[in-house]
């Protein structure tokens, strides 16, 4: 057999059929057998002895040309076993590739969703690291003005503000420090009654809309007045950038009052006292029934708008506006004083199992009326 | 058989011996068994059971190639002639006979100490 390159347990056996090997093995044996025999019989055995001898010598020739024809052929079984071991090999391989690529493509899409969560966040970021730079503060003095806009005449508030980004979210957390070292004014402002006296207590609802970067941001903050009247929210407007703030005040026993103010160009300059003179309200109780009459229990109502007499807009952002929600009582009925006689008031209300919904009605001269207001209630 | 007969083989001598054997040019298994004993000065007697899968197994590795002829008393014999390989693979085992023998030598005869040197 000439010599392969191949490492001896990788080479081909003997492919004859089995008994043709045996065959050859049995003719080489035989040799050696008969050459034995003629050395006994030069000896002077005869020679029917001298086989015997050498048969009885040579041991079991049957069991050696089986060994010797395994030996030749040994290794094709071998290269069988081998064979069955690299496809078994393979074919896990190819099932491992195939899973890996089902768990990747899954991955991925999970990915693709984690990845836009970072984009958002990395835009925040870079949002809040563009507000430290005063120089590039100038370019968000031109930004578009969305949502909201200087002009407040409008008598709808924005209800839902779900697209709205709030920018408490947007500036939390580990942004803080940013946050920190953003030049920021505080917001100050004095609640009086019409007659001059300090009103404490009021609740006063802040939508402050800013600009950084190019980008709308709405947040909403509320606060209450001390006993002079005053409020006071620290750091809370740019200095460097254009801000819009949206202040409702509601107080008890006097009609809700909303201003809106837009500063350009801050400039540094602190921005002014954001003051108000309430007038006194007429209490009114709302009774509240779905269309068939029945009287709705323990629903949420709350000040959206009010058009007063002098046909001026006040209006409280539903965004900000939880401080100020009412709740009627077991007979549907809840009394509120948020708007003066004659004024035009709009209430947002949410019947329990419906949407939020605005409700608008004249406000009667005398106090103590009961206004229905039939709500939409689908779904119960 | 004779009384100084070593009886089996130690393992893995027999390829050795057959390679070596070869040497001498192309031979049967029969003569090769014969040659062996004979040079032992009847020491080795290689047991028919274990040469022939020797050959063939020596012969799949390629250290040996087989050939049909005839015999002296001209009878078809199968002759067995050393390769390249297979002479390479004589000399490794050789050597690393040669030097099995002398570390168990030096172990079973240890040189004497050094007087000098065990001093003290």
């Amino acid at each position: 057999m000439p010599s392969f390159p191949l490492p001896y347990w990788l080479r081909p056996g003997d492919d004859r059929p089995g008994e043709e090997i045996e065959d050859e093995v049995r003719a080489e044996l035989a040799f050696h057998l008969d050459a034995l025999a003629d050395e006994q019989t030069r000896r002077g055995i005869a020679a029917d002895e001298a086989e015997r001898q050498a048969a009885a010598r040579f041991g079991d020739f049957n069991k050696y040309v089986r060994q010797c024809r395994q030996v030749k052929q040994g290794d094709a079984p071998m290269l069988k076993r081998f064979q069955t071991v690299a496809m078994v090999v393979l074919t896990v391989f190819v099932g491992l590739m195939g899973w890996q690529q089902w768990k990747l493509a899954n991955y991925y899409q999970g990915t693709q969703l984690q990845l836009i969560g970072v984009q958002n966040r990395l835009s925040n970021i870079s949002d809040t690291l563009v507000q430290l730079k005063p120089v590039q503060a100038a370019v968000a003095l031109e930004a578009p003005i969305q949502g909201g806009g200087p002009d407040s005449n409008q008598l709808t508030p924005p209800l839902f503000t779900g697209h709205l980004e709030r920018s408490s979210d947007a500036y939390s957390n580990s942004f803080a420090q940013a946050k920190r070292q953003a030049p920021k004014a505080d917001l100050t402002g004095v609640v009086t009654s019409d007659n001059g006296e300090p009103i404490a207590d009021a609740d006063v609802l802040l939508i402050i809309k800013t600009w950084p970067n190019n980008r709308f941001r709405q947040g909403d903050k509320a606060v209450n007045t001390n006993a002079d009247g005053r409020f006071t929210l620290k750091r809370t407007v740019p200095l460097d950038g254009q801000y819009g703030v949206n202040a409702a005040v509601v107080a008890p026993g006097h009609a809700i009052a909303s201003s809106y103010v837009l500063v350009e160009d801050p400039a540094g300059e602190e921005p002014e006292s954001i003051d108000f003179e309430l007038t006194a309200s007429t209490a009114v109780t709302l009774r509240l029934t779905n269309r068939g009459g029945e009287p709705l229990p323990r629903t949420f109502v709350t000040p959206s708008a009010r058009n007063d007499s002098e046909n001026e807009d006040h209006l409280v952002y539903f965004q900000g506006s939880k401080p100020a929600w009412r709740r009627t009582d077991e007979t549907g009925t809840v009394e509120i004083d948020w708007f003066a006689a004659g004024d035009f008031g709009k209430v947002s209300v949410k019947p329990r199992g419906g949407d939020w919904q605005e409700h608008e009605f004249e406000t009667p001269a005398q106090p103590g009326e009961v206004i229905t207001i039939v709500c939409d209630t689908k779904g119960r | 058989m004779p009384p100084d007969d070593l009886g089996s083989l130690p393992a893995g001598s027999l390829d050795l011996l057959i390679l070596q054997t070869l040497t001498a040019g192309q031979q049967h298994g029969y003569a090769i068994a014969r040659s062996i004993h004979e040079r032992s000065a009847e020491a080795l007697r290689v047991e028919e059971g274990s040469l022939y899968p020797a050959l063939h197994r020596l012969e799949r590795r390629g250290w040996i190639e087989a050939e049909w002829g005839l015999s002296e008393a001209n009878r078809r014999a199968k002759y067995y002639r050393l390769t390249r390989p297979g002479r390479t693979q004589l000399k490794a085992e050789v050597a690393s006979w040669r030097a099995m023998v002398e570390a168990i030598g030096k172990v079973l005869d240890p040189p004497p100490v050094n007087p000098r040197l065990a001093g003290a």
